[in-house]
């Protein structure tokens, strides 16, 4: 899953440092690319992800963007 | 750093920003004192005693209600009477109420004050100081305004007067802007002798400084409305009276307390110029004056033939000192004083409602009072055609078409009589004057005038009196100018009157030695006005000791050498006693009664060598 | 009560004393008593406004809460089977409420401009002619995004009425925001506090800097600014342009001077507010511009109206459908496009009531996306010219593109109608007319050669310390790391400037000017 993600990832925001573990607070995406990004993980996994969910905390890094797919799947 | 958590803080720091804390309001707090110590010391308002420089012109101008009560603070034991009012008061002068009244005036003129201001004003001086008299003039715009808004620095009454907490007043002009000190500052250093701006107010008699105004040459009509066109084109307003109660129950205040007191009121209505007058509504107006008769009866000179001629008026609504010396002679039956016979009347209960209605009849009433006088100007008399001078011939010829055109020659007197006292001149007047004093004047002028029965005036430049052949201690030649033996024979013979033209005020720069140089009476590059003043008086004193001990006539007449004049030398001359000035701008002289200045400066025509006798007529007309 | 008057000044010295020397559970009370007390200042009206809006939202939150709780106390199966009919619930609560204060707000901030508009295609409605209440905008913003935060479930309500009125009511933002967060702000507000030092000596120093900005370096620029808007026929487009640059600066040291005080004031009780404006003039693009200025409000629509807009499922249906037929990057962005139109069309409208701010905010629009449309253009641009991201002639390059593009807009928002603001920019490009300028124009604009040279160090300084600031450290780190005197000798300078360039200026009356009648 985390593959998948950071080939997401990488498309949306070339040279994005994959390692970072504060994207947002960073500023390393904007909130376009959190809505592109958004609308990829729910075409990749067949999620629901909604506004309640984005939080920095869930998108700072790669690890948490993973975690919050597992917690709605 | 803005999330900084406060733990992180080392006691170090704590220390510190406690100390940075306390400097701060240390600081702040020093900053203020300077300020108010600034504010002190340099007092633009006055009302801490301007304790450095003293200068209430200065404070008045900023806010005359606050700077004139400091003012009379310290000085009131001067004065024993008062004058109040809005801007218009202040041309009743002190001297002419002073004289009148046998008081010490002090002229309490507030510029846009309300009779509000002045109630709350007359009440305290009544309390608080000596009051023999009390003049009050009420305006005809004091219906239209009435407790107008008094909390800026420059329009506050005074504490004593208003009540206000004291710390609250002094409070605000001690952490006021320093601009206003700075400004002071400033006006310091470009203060002049005569008023600018920033100083209109005369601190002992509490008027505006008028010097410059008095001076002001006047003359004919269409000159006039050309330096001031507000009289062409005047403005129309439509004003509605809705505080006629509360300023005629302020005069009644007022009015009662001056009873209670013992005080001799006198009430005024200070003329306006006519148009101003139709502002207002006519009821208005009648309601008015009609109500402020019940509580006293006044002296109105709101509308008469004055209001309908410009030249007695300054600006819209400011009338000329003149004009108020011919009021208080009205009212105090001064029958030496010109003055306009429609001109004042004592307004009662029984005559209010008819003298109110009498301002819309006002129409071409006015009998005539002025006066266009040719004033004719020669110098030298000679045969020698090198000379550019007249012949005897022509200058004879001259006279005689005055003598067969029915012209009567007038002295200067006259003519001061008619503006003063408004004493008629003949309908063909005529007035010949003689510049600089040559013998030929007298050998060849002075035989021809008596033939013809004609009196002249010759202007004697003193440093050269009785110079007959050289230019003064030089060995230069020179015209030969008579001597006083000569000048005394003329005037004693009633046909020659011998004025100044300066003592040495009209000097001939290739003949000069001296570095200073004076060809005319202007004041000279580098000097400064000190000295300047002292250097013309002296030298009119001079002029005028010298031509009074030669001849036994007084001097109170000069002409401007070259013609040449200035504000400045005009009111030093005035204040010397001179009443007429002559200048050399072609044209007739037009005399106003009752406007001394239309005899500054006065037109002459300048007879030459070539003038033809149809221009010597064509002035005559 | 302006928070620029003294009487302010002394409001916040004598709560200051209040709010520390009353027992330290109290200490919320007292700062609620301020803020009403402040905000009755503005009137009993405005009052009623404040009340109304605190109540709903308190109200509205209470029931979103409960809803939450009773989800939340289900097992999951129940759970499950309820959420449909409870979210239809909170949704209904949730509209409800933004439909009743939103539309207050409409019905005071835009009825007029409304019933204009339709006077104009001749429906008649009547005008009402309403004052709009002190700060309405920012507080009522404030307490919706709460609302929606309480029915997101990201925390729970506030159940003492009076401790979430404070919340909504705290004085010194009352008035001009920065728009505050519930979960960020509201702790800070109910913490019981010892006075100290370090918070009022950093309060002080950042209300200094805000006088400075507001009462030294934007009160003069305002007076050009007046002169060249209100009479902008008269001048040509040099001279107009330069109008808009004191604009510019006069807005930009009004507002954040303003925050400045706010957030001043705010540490001195020892509430940290949120930033407003971070060094604007840096910013990279107009995207970044608008999370550099007035950054509360942007981080605002961004959460409450970016993002569920951009998430809803017409939206995210509609990208499906634009990704697969129109496809390409066209395609890709196409409904974040629209979203972006909608945000910036919000944002426009929440400035003013007229044609113009809809026109300023369909402008940075049209910008925004058709920079994001065109950026696989501008890379192509940028690998020809091998320019990387980090160059720094790309960044000083990019800064000056921003600050033109958003110099461009500003002609728009301070003119007195839309079509004056474009007439006025065509002019700029048409008629420039430099001899205006050339001859003095500089000089014939109210201000005195002095005023100008205040202005201009002024905003010299204020540039080169938002440039290190930009570079990492603030003036106020900078300076506490200086020698005591030196900190003594800039705060006094500080002091000395604000009283005799600041506070007296304008108010001097000439006695030549008074006095006319001599």
């Amino acid at each position: 899953m985390k593959e998948k993600i950071e080939e997401i990832l990488k498309e949306l925001c070339p040279g994005i440092d994959l390692e970072s573990t504060e994207m947002i607070d960073d500023g390393l995406i904007d909130s376009f690319d959190m809505v592109a990004l958004v609308s990829e993980l729910v075409d990749a996994f067949g999620v629901e992800i909604s506004v309640e969910d984005i939080i920095p905390e869930n998108f700072n890094s790669v690890d948490e963007m993973a975690a919050l797919v597992e917690r709605l799947k | 750093m803005e999330e900084k958590t406060k733990e992180l803080i080392s006691p170090a720091g704590k220390n510190s920003a406690r100390r940075w804390c306390l400097a701060f309001f240390a600081t702040l707090l020093l900053l203020l004192a300077a300020l108010c110590v600034f504010n002190f010391l340099i007092d633009p308002f006055g009302v801490f005693g301007d304790p450095i420089f003293d200068w209430y012109s200065y404070n008045e101008t900023n806010n005359p209600r606050a700077a004139k009560i400091a003012y009379l603070e310290k000085h009131h034991e001067e004065y024993d009477s008062y004058i109040i009012g809005a801007s218009s008061t202040s041309s009743f002068s002190k001297e002419t109420l002073d004289k009148y009244f046998d008081a010490d005036f002090y002229n309490l003129i507030m510029y846009g004050s309300d009779l509000l201001d002045v109630e709350k004003t007359c009440d305290y001086v009544l309390e608080h100081y000596e009051v023999k008299n009390l003049v009050m003039n009420v305006f005809i715009s004091t219906g239209f305004r009435y407790d107008e808004p008094n909390d800026d620095l420059t329009n506050a009454l005074h504490e004593k007067v208003s009540g206000e907490n004291p710390l609250l007043f002094y409070g605000r002009y001690l952490l006021m802007n320093p601009q206003y000190s700075f400004e002071k500052l400033r006006a310091r250093r470009n203060d002049t002798y005569l008023s600018q701006p920033f100083d209109v107010f005369e601190p002992v008699s509490g008027a505006y400084d008028k010097r410059a105004r008095d001076a002001e040459p006047i003359g004919d009509l269409e000159g006039y409305l050309e330096s001031y066109p507000v009289f062409k084109n005047y403005p129309q307003y439509d004003r509605k009276m809705e505080h006629i109660d509360d300023a005629v129950d302020s005069v009644k205040r007022v009015s009662e307390k001056c009873r209670e007191k013992g005080v001799n009121l006198l009430v005024v209505s200070a003329p306006a110029y006519y148009e101003s007058v139709l502002w207002y509504d006519k009821e208005d107006v009648k309601e008015f004056y009609t109500k402020l008769s019940m509580v006293t009866p006044f002296w109105d000179f709101t509308v008469s033939s004055v209001s309908l001629e410009p030249r007695y008026f300054y600006d819209e609504t400011h009338f000329r000192n003149a004009v108020g010396d011919m009021a208080l002679a009205k009212v105090f039956g001064d029958t030496g004083v010109y003055v306009p016979e429609d001109f004042g009347t004592l307004v009662t209960e029984e005559n209010a409602s008819a003298h109110v209605d009498s301002f819309w009849e006002l129409e071409e009433r006015m009998e005539t009072y002025t006066k266009e006088v040719p004033i004719l100007l020669y110098h030298h008399i000679t045969e020698d055609p090198n000379d550019n001078a007249i012949t005897p011939q022509q200058f004879e010829r001259q006279m005689e078409l005055l003598k067969a055109g029915g012209y009567e020659t007038v002295t200067f007197d006259e003519m001061i009589d008619y503006v003063e006292k408004g004493m008629e001149l003949p309908q063909k007047a005529v007035c010949i004057t003689f510049d600089d004093g040559y013998k030929s004047n007298y050998e060849i002028a002075y035989p021809i005038l008596k033939e013809y029965g004609m009196k002249a005036t010759i202007f004697v430049i003193g440093s050269t009196v009785g110079n007959t052949e050289h230019y003064k201690d030089t060995d230069f030649p020179i015209t030969p100018h008579f001597n006083f033996e000569e000048a005394k024979e003329m005037v004693d013979s009633g046909v020659i009157s011998i004025q100044s033209h300066t003592y040495d005020m009209h000097q001939w720069a290739d003949y000069e030695t001296g570095e200073k140089i004076r060809k005319n009476i202007l004041r000279l590059d580098g000097e400064t006005e000190e000295e300047y003043r002292t250097a013309l008086r002296n030298d009119f004193t001079r002029s005028k000791e010298e031509i009074e001990q030669g001849t036994g006539e007084e001097v109170n007449v000069l002409a401007y050498p070259g013609g040449e004049y200035s504000t400045l030398s005009q009111v030093v001359l005035s204040s010397q006693g001179v009443k007429a000035t002559l200048s050399i701008r072609p044209g007739k002289a037009v005399l106003v009664k009752g406007l001394p200045q239309s005899l500054y400066a006065m037109r002459r025509f300048y007879i030459r060598p070539d003038t033809e006798e149809s221009e010597f007529l064509g002035w005559l007309e | 009560m302006g928070i620029f008057s003294l009487s302010y000044a002394a409001f916040v010295a004598v709560g200051l004393f209040a709010y520390y020397l009353i027992p330290q559970k109290a200490q919320w009370c007292v700062l609620l008593a301020l803020s009403w007390g402040f905000y009755l200042t503005a009137g009993p009206r405005a009052m009623g406004y404040l009340l109304f809006v605190t109540a709903s939202t308190y109200a509205a939150a209470l029931f979103l809460n409960k809803q939450n709780r009773f989800l939340k106390s289900l097992g999951k199966e129940e759970r499950e089977a309820c959420a449909p009919a409870v979210k239809k619930k909170k949704r209904a609560a949730a509209l409800l409420l933004m439909l009743a204060n939103f539309g207050l707000l409409f019905f005071v901030k835009y009825w007029d401009f409304t019933a204009a508009s339709f006077q104009r295609l001749g429906i008649s409605l009547p005008s009402l002619g309403l004052l709009v209440p002190l700060g309405i905008s920012y507080y009522m913003f404030q307490s919706v995004g709460y609302v929606i935060d309480v029915y997101r479930g990201k925390y729970d309500a506030q159940r003492n009425f009076f401790r979430y009125a404070l919340f909504v009511s705290f004085f010194p933002q009352i008035i001009q925001g920065p728009i505050g967060r519930f979960d960020a702000l509201a702790p800070q507000l109910f913490a019981q506090r010892r006075f100290s030092f370090e918070n009022l000596k950093s309060g002080l120093q950042l209300a200094l800097l805000g006088c400075l900005k507001k009462l030294v370096i934007a009160d003069r620029a305002a007076v050009a600014v007046e002169k060249i808007y209100g009479d902008h026929q008269a001048y040509g487009g040099v001279m107009i342009a330069i109008g808009v640059l004191f604009y510019c600066i006069q807005l930009y040291c009004d507002f954040s001077g303003g925050i400045d005080i706010v957030r001043g004031v705010g540490r001195m009780f020892g509430v940290e507010l949120t930033e407003n404006f971070r060094r604007p003039i840096f910013a990279q693009s107009l995207t970044d511009f608008w999370r550099r200025w007035h950054i509360s409000l942007g981080a605002w629509m961004k959460d409450y109206l970016f993002y569920p807009i951009s998430l809803s499922k017409p939206i995210l249906k509609f990208g499906k459908f634009s990704r697969k037929k129109i496809g390409g990057r066209l395609g890709k962005i196409l409904p974040t496009s629209v979203a972006t139109f909608l945000i910036y069309f919000v944002i426009g409208i929440w400035h003013g009531s007229s044609w113009k701010y809809i026109a300023f905010g369909f402008y940075n629009g049209i910008l925004i996306t058709s920079g994001l449309l065109l950026e696989p253009l501008f890379s192509r641009v940028r690998e020809k010219l091998s320019l990387t991201d980090g160059h720094r002639g790309m960044k000083v390059f990019r800064t000056l593109r921003t600050c033109v593009l958003v110099f461009i807009g500003r002609y728009i928002t301070r003119a007195g109608s839309l079509r004056t603001g474009v007439s006025m920019l065509w002019k700029t490009v048409r008629h420039p007319i430099p001899s205006q300028f050339l001859q003095g124009g500089l000089f014939s604009l109210g201000l005195t050669g002095g005023d100008l040279l205040v202005v201009g160090v002024g905003v010299l300084l204020l540039l080169v310390a938002e440039f290190l600031e930009e570079r990492g450290k603030s003036l106020s780190e900078r300076l506490d790391e200086k020698p005591f005197w030196v900190q003594w000798i800039t705060m006094a300078l500080g002091l000395f400037v604000l009283l005799l360039l600041g506070v007296f200026r304008g108010d001097y009356i000439s006695a030549e000017f008074i006095y006319q009648q001599f």
